[in-house]
């Protein structure tokens, strides 16, 4: 676990939140590696959904700076093309309810995908009109794909991760008519239909019935094995401990101790700490 | 017996029925332009004020928030008889203007205003969960509003934008008091001719023409919002049929492409 020869994807500094006088998190440093899976525990209000949030500009910080390849997601102007590395997975899924289950995957993919190609089109176009006064004669745009090949290739994709998670039969069924775990499994895979890099999930579990719980972790420990980097702010402290690689503590706004899980879990050394766990193993 | 003999010469008399019809027309013409331009308006306006109100730091969005805030509430703080003699006697108190138009410019833009309140409300209403999910996907403001949340927003305000819109159906009498010949106008002009000598049975008329309409709208927004409450609520059995048979399909051509890699690595 040497941190030196492995690809840095988050790099976070300072980070601080306040909602008006109440500081929220206090200067978070941490540096998140590819491939990792980072459990985030701690008490309610400590400001893990904050830090989670922070972290795709959901919320706005306050100071500090988040990286992402060296982009500053708290001051950049593409936030929009950040976010689509980044996948985020909410405690009470938020499935678009006006979309059907197949239209919910596809849709951010062929929004996305179809302003692309606008705006490529528009560029060639105005590149032509430059050509034709005898200007950037040797320059070519690459429009992409078509519109048909766009749409085809998100269908193609949604069906595929909806055989995934074996939901390929509820394709035209409307959220409001599934359980929770299928929705959070559907959630899930919508996120990842825009191959993002890195997963955010917030408390994924915490809105299901206890016999839902089960198919929802396995999904995400089945992302965990094929090498997703994830940040995971949960409450199951067995699953942190089986699938993280690092669990970071965090309480009052501050990450108070972070290692992996057999550290926290064995030889937990901060207080606060110790007593959170003896509350909640 | 006088009554019903007056009110059949009403719709029995060429003149009188032509009159109506005409009269009604311009009703609808009115009702259905204003409907229009103030769903228009109405949607430009609640999605500035929503957008402003959740971008408090933009000072770009202040101005036309201001700007939709006066006009909201002069509209609904002032009587519509008098929106229509400022629009008619002074601002488009031009030579040759239709008073037609002036008539839909008003009433849009009155009821752009109780529209616009309407589908605020709507679209605040809507679980902020929606927007969320969206732009964390990587959408602009933009894509999240007009896709998911305002399609969400018009169904739970198609009941309250129905209401506004029989309403501005009846509102639209009050054109006769700049001279349009509108439904309720033709009947006071039928009932003031000689030969019929009474309001009454002309009256009568004109308001069953408006209740037909009415009571149409009634139906069509019920059967609308029954509609919507049902396309979330059970499966498309049509939709459900084409992904089964794509499904299918695309199982086959999997299986298809496995035996053709099997059958390769065989002779290899
Ligand atoms: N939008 C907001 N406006 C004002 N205060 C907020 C807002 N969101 C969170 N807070 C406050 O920030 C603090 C931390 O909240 P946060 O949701 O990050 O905690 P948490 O660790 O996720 O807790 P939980 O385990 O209950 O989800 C809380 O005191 C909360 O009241
Ligand atoms: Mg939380």
């Amino acid at each position: 676990m040497n941190g030196q020869d492995r690809e840095v994807l988050l790099e976070v500094s300072g980070l601080t939140k306040h909602f008006g006088k109440n500081e929220v998190l206090r200067g978070i440093d941490t540096t998140i590696y590819r491939g990792e899976k980072i459990a985030v525990i701690g008490p309610s209000g400590s400001g893990k959904s904050t830090f989670l949030r922070c972290l795709n500009r959901l919320e706005e910080p306050t100071a500090g700076a988040v990286l992402l390849h060296g982009e500053d997601i708290v001051t950049t102007k593409k936030i929009n093309e950040c976010r689509q590395k980044m996948g985020m997975v909410f405690q009470h899924f938020n499935l678009f309810n006006n979309l059907t289950v197949l239209e919910n995957i596809m849709f951010a993919p062929v929004k996305i995908g179809k302003a692309r190609l606008k705006k490529r089109r528009a560029a060639a176009r105005r590149l032509k009109i430059r050509q034709f006064f005898g200007k950037d004669r040797d320059r070519q745009i690459e429009t992409g794909p078509s519109l048909a090949q766009l749409e085809k290739e998100a269908k193609d994709h949604a069906f595929e991760l909806l055989e995934l998670i074996g939901l390929a039969d509820k394709a035209s069924a409307y959220p409001s008519t599934l359980s929770g775990g299928q929705r959070q499994r559907i959630a899930i895979v919508r996120a990842l239909a825009m191959k993002p890099e890195v997963m955010l999930f917030d408390e994924p579990t915490s809105a299901l019935d206890p016999e839902m719980v089960g198919e929802v972790l396995e999904l995400i420990k089945k992302l965990a094995d094929d090498g997703m980097t994830m940040v995971i702010v949960t409450h199951e402290m067995g699953f942190a401990r089986e699938v993280a690689t690092r669990v970071m503590f965090m309480d009052g706004g501050k990450i108070c101790e972070e290692g992996p899980p057999e550290q926290i879990f064995g030889a937990p050394k901060n207080e606060r700490l110790r007593e959170f766990l003896s509350k909640v193993l | 017996m006088l009554f019903f003999q007056q009110i059949w010469q009403a719709i029995s008399t060429q003149k009188y029925i032509l009159l109506f019809l005409e009269g009604f027309k311009t009703t609808l013409i009115i009702a259905v332009g204003a409907s229009v331009l103030g769903l228009v308006l109405g949607t430009l306006v609640s999605v500035v004020k929503i957008a402003a109100q959740r971008n408090r730091r933009s000072v770009l969005l202040r101005i036309p928030e201001f700007i939709c805030n006066l006009y909201v509430s002069v509209i609904r703080g002032t009587p519509v008889a008098l929106q229509l003699f400022i629009m008619a006697f002074a601002i488009l108190a031009i030579r040759g203007f239709p008073l037609e138009l002036t008539a839909i410019l008003t009433f849009g833009i009155n009821s752009g205003a109780y529209v616009a309140e309407s589908l605020r409300a709507g679209i605040q209403s809507v679980d902020l969960g929606q927007t969320e999910a969206a732009r964390s996907l990587g959408l602009s403001e933009a894509q999240s509003m007009f896709s998911i949340v305002i399609p969400q927003a018009i169904k739970n305000v198609i009941p309250a934008i129905g209401n506004e819109l029989i309403a501005l159906l009846k509102e639209t009498s009050i054109v006769s008091m700049v001279g349009i010949v509108d439904l309720t106008n033709a009947a006071k002009i039928i009932g003031a001719g000689n030969e019929m000598a009474t309001y009454l049975a002309p009256m009568v008329v004109a308001a069953i023409f408006y209740l037909a309409v009415v009571y149409l709208l009634i139906f069509a927004v019920r059967a609308i919002e029954r509609k919507m409450k049902q396309s979330e609520q059970h499966i498309d059995e049509k939709k459900a049929e084409k992904c089964r048979v794509r499904m299918e399909k695309r199982m086959k051509a999997i299986e298809a492409n496995y035996q053709k890699e099997q059958l390769r690595r065989k002779s290899a």
